[in-house]
C-alpha cells in the first residue's frame, strides 16, 4: 500500500485516508460505522450529535421569491471591460487621424501633438483655474452678446478681446460698419442724455428739450457758446416745428468732403433730413432714437463726444457724411468747413466738459465708480483681470481724470482730428473693456 | 454505529450542478425555480451558520437570522450571477462566510442577548437529562472543532454539516478533491488526539 508522509513526518497511508473518507461519508448520510476504539466511538457520537444540531430544522422558513423584490439591474459593463473598449477605440482613432493628417498634413504626429497640447492645457486648468487662459474668451462672446443682442445690433459678428476687434476703432480708416457697431453702445448712453438738461440737446430726442427744435442751431444746442454758422436761423424758443427752409444746412457744414464716399440713400421715410446728405444705413438701436429725432438732429452727435462722433452724428439725423467723416477717423475733412469744428469745439468747450461729463456717465453706467476709482486697487483676479487692469493703468496715465480729458480736448478745439479720434478709440477701448470686466466680475462672482 | 439522529435532514447532498442548474432557471423569474433554489440555500447556510455559531450564546437565533440574510443576499445577487465553473454552493459559502465573521465580530462587540417573553408551553423534548448529555456531547465537539486549524475545520464542516461531496468541497475551498480527502483525514486524527487528551483528562 502506498504511503504518503506527513508534514510532521508520520506516515500515512491511503488505506488510512480512505477509512477516514469513509467515516465522514456515514457521518454525512446517516450510516453506520463500527468504531474501533472507544476513542473513535466517543469522537463519533460527539460529532453525529454535532451533526444532528447543525442539521435542525431552521426556526424560521426560507424566503419565497415574493418576499424580496428582485429588482433585475441592468447589466454594466466591468470597469475593466470598459478600460479595454476606451483604449481600443482610442487607438483606432488615434490611427485614422494620424493616417487622415499624413494624408493632408503629412504630420502623423499632429493628432498625437494635439493630445499632448489638450492634456497640457487641461491639466493648467485644473492646476490653476483661476487663470484659466479660455476664460478670456468666453465674456467676450457674452459682451458681444449682451452689447448687440439687447440693442438688435449684429449677432453672430465675431468679437473679441484683442484689438483688432471689429467692435473697437481699430484704425481711422474704419468702415462705417464698424462705427455703427460701436453706436450701439452709444445709444446705451444716450438714452441716459436727457437727465443732462437742455443744454444737453444732442439726445437725439426732439421733445427733450425747446432747445432741439431747430435742426440747423447745432452751435446753440450745445451750448450756444459758438457762433451759428452763416444761414441758420435762431429757432424762436419752445417752437417744437422747425420752420421750412431752416433744415438748410449752413453751406459745407454736411457736405461730405471730395472724395468720401456718398453715403447710401435715404431708406427712412420719416427722414426729413433736407441736408441733401442722405440718410446713413439704419442703425438697429439708434435707429429708433432717430424715429423720434427732430429732422436734422445733429445735436445727438454733438453731445456724446466721449464716444465715436461720428457715429453719433448719424444716429443723430442719419447723416451721413458726419457718420463717414468721423467713423473714419477723417474728422478734419468732415469738420473741415468749419461747422464741423463748431460741433466739435462746442462739444468741448461747452464749459460743462461734455467729455468730462460722458465719461463720468459712463464711468456711473457701465462701472460702478467703485470699482474704477483707482486702478492700481482692482484685486488681481487672473490673466484676464490682470489685462483690464493693465489697460486701466495705461488708460490712467494719459487721462487721469475726466476733467483733464476734457481740457485737452478743449485745447484742441477746432482741431479734432486724430487725436480725438485716438481718445475716441481709447474710450471705446476703455468701453469695452469695461463691459468685458463687468462681465467677467459677474460670471466670476 | 452511527444511526442516532433526532431530526430530519432537511435535504441531502445534491448533485453538483444542480442548484447551478436550478439558478440558472431562477434567474430568468421562474417562482418556482426560485422557492426550490431558496430552500435548498437555506438548508446549506443554515447548517453552515449553525455549525458555526453554535459555540456562541444565542448562536442558534443568530444563525437562523443569518441564514435568512444570506438567502435573502442570494436572491438579491441572482440577477447578476455569473457561472464561472464553480458549483453554487461555493457562491452560496461566500455569502455565508461573510456574514458569519460580521456576526461574530459584532456579538463580540456587544455580548447582550435580548431574549422575548418565555413561551408558556409545555416541552416535548427529551428530557433535561437527554438535553444535558446532548448538550455535553454538542459542546465537546464543538470544542474540539474549534481547536482544529481553520482549513481543516472548514473542510470537516462543508463534508459533515453541510452535506458536500468531496469534489464539491474542493471546488468550493479552492481545492482537490483528493486534498479534501487528505485534509479530512488529517482533521480527523487531529481530532480523535484531541479526544483522547480530553477523556484522558476527564479519567483523571
Amino acid at each position: 500500500m502506498a504511503r504518503r508522509d506527513t508534514l510532521s513526518g508520520e506516515p500515512e497511508s491511503v488505506g488510512a485516508i480512505w477509512a477516514s473518507d469513509h467515516f465522514i461519508e456515514q457521518l454525512q448520510s446517516n450510516g453506520t460505522y463500527e468504531p474501533a476504539q472507544r476513542t473513535d466511538a466517543a469522537l463519533a457520537a460527539a460529532l453525529v450529535a454535532w451533526r444532528d444540531e447543525v442539521r435542525e430544522t431552521p426556526l424560521s422558513p426560507a424566503p419565497r421569491a415574493g418576499d424580496v423584490e428582485i429588482a433585475p439591474r441592468p447589466v454594466m459593463l466591468q470597469p475593466r471591460r470598459i478600460a479595454r473598449r476606451g483604449v481600443a477605440a482610442a487607438a483606432v482613432l488615434l490611427a485614422m487621424s494620424s493616417a487622415m493628417a499624413t494624408a493632408l498634413d503629412a504630420d502623423p504626429l499632429k493628432p498625437v501633438r494635439y493630445l499632448v497640447d489638450l492634456g497640457v492645457t487641461v491639466g493648467e486648468r485644473i492646476a490653476d483655474p483661476v487663470n484659466d487662459p479660455s476664460a478670456e474668451d468666453e465674456p467676450s462672446r457674452l459682451v458681444g452678446e449682451d452689447a448687440l443682442g439687447s440693442d438688435g445690433g449684429p449677432r453672430g459678428a465675431p468679437i473679441t478681446d484683442d484689438n483688432d476687434s471689429p467692435y473697437l476703432p481699430k484704425s481711422p480708416t474704419a468702415p462705417p460698419q464698424e462705427s455703427h457697431a460701436t453706436d450701439n453702445s452709444a445709444g446705451e448712453i444716450e438714452t441716459a442724455q436727457p437727465t443732462a438738461g437742455p443744454t444737453a440737446g444732442g439726445d437725439g430726442d426732439a421733445d427733450s428739450g425747446p432747445s432741439v427744435g431747430d435742426p440747423s442751431d447745432q452751435p446753440t444746442d450745445s451750448g450756444g457758446t459758438e457762433e451759428p454758422p452763416p444761414g441758420t436761423e435762431e429757432p424762436p424758443p419752445g417752437t417744437e416745428e422747425p420752420p421750412p427752409g431752416t433744415e438748410e444746412p449752413p453751406p459745407g457744414t454736411e457736405e461730405p468732403p471730395p472724395g468720401t464716399e456718398e453715403p447710401p440713400p435715404a431708406t427712412d421715410p420719416g427722414d426729413t433730413d433736407a441736408d441733401g446728405g442722405g440718410d446713413p444705413p439704419e442703425v438697429p438701436d439708434p435707429g429708433a432714437d432717430d424715429a423720434n429725432a427732430p429732422p436734422g438732429g445733429d445735436q445727438a452727435g454733438v453731445t456724446i463726444p466721449g464716444d465715436d462722433q461720428g457715429a453719433t452724428d448719424d444716429q443723430g439725423d442719419g447723416d451721413g457724411s458726419d457718420a463717414q467723416g468721423d467713423s473714419d477717423g477723417s474728422g478734419d475733412q468732415a469738420d473741415g468747413d468749419g461747422s464741423g469744428d463748431q460741433a466739435d469745439g462746442e462739444s468741448d468747450s461747452d464749459g460743462d466738459g461734455d467729455f468730462g461729463d460722458i465719461g463720468g456717465e459712463f464711468g456711473d453706467d457701465i462701472v460702478p465708480a467703485e470699482l474704477i476709482g483707482d486702478p492700481s486697487e482692482l484685486p488681481n483676479l487672473g490673466t484676464p483681470f490682470a489685462d483690464f487692469k493693465q489697460s486701466l493703468d495705461s488708460f490712467g496715465d494719459e487721462h487721469a481724470t475726466n476733467g483733464r480729458v476734457s481740457h485737452e480736448d478743449q485745447d484742441h478745439d477746432g482741431r479734432m482730428g486724430r487725436s480725438d479720434q485716438s481718445h475716441s478709440d481709447r474710450t471705446d477701448a476703455w468701453k469695452h473693456r469695461a463691459m468685458i470686466f463687468m462681465t467677467r466680475l459677474h460670471h466670476w462672482a | 454505529m452511527l444511526t442516532r439522529s433526532r431530526h430530519a435532514s432537511p435535504s441531502q447532498a445534491t448533485d453538483p450542478g444542480h442548484l447551478a442548474a436550478l439558478a440558472k432557471v431562477a434567474a430568468a423569474g421562474d417562482e418556482i425555480a426560485i422557492n426550490d433554489l431558496m430552500t435548498d440555500v437555506h438548508a446549506v447556510a443554515h447548517r453552515y451558520c449553525r455549525a458555526r455559531l453554535g459555540s456562541y450564546s444565542g448562536g442558534r437565533q443568530l444563525a437562523d437570522d443569518i441564514a435568512q440574510e444570506v438567502c435573502i443576499a442570494v436572491l438579491r445577487g441572482l440577477p447578476r450571477y455569473e457561472h464561472r465553473g464553480l458549483p453554487f454552493e461555493a457562491w452560496v459559502y461566500s455569502i455565508a462566510h461573510r456574514k458569519v465573521a460580521d456576526a461574530q465580530r459584532s456579538m463580540h462587540r456587544s455580548r447582550d442577548v435580548t431574549y422575548g417573553e418565555f413561551p408558556e408551553m409545555t416541552d416535548e423534548g427529551p428530557t433535561p437529562e437527554q438535553s444535558a448529555v446532548h448538550d455535553a456531547e454538542i459542546g465537546w465537539a464543538n470544542d474540539l472543532l474549534e481547536l482544529l486549524p481553520e482549513k481543516l475545520r472548514e473542510v470537516l464542516i462543508l463534508r459533515i454539516a453541510a452535506g458536500m461531496s468531496a469534489e464539491t468541497t474542493g471546488r468550493t475551498l479552492g481545492m482537490s478533491a483528493g486534498a479534501v480527502r487528505v485534509a479530512q483525514h488529517r482533521a480527523l486524527v487531529r481530532l480523535r488526539a484531541l479526544a483522547e487528551e480530553s477523556l484522558v483528562g476527564e479519567v483523571v
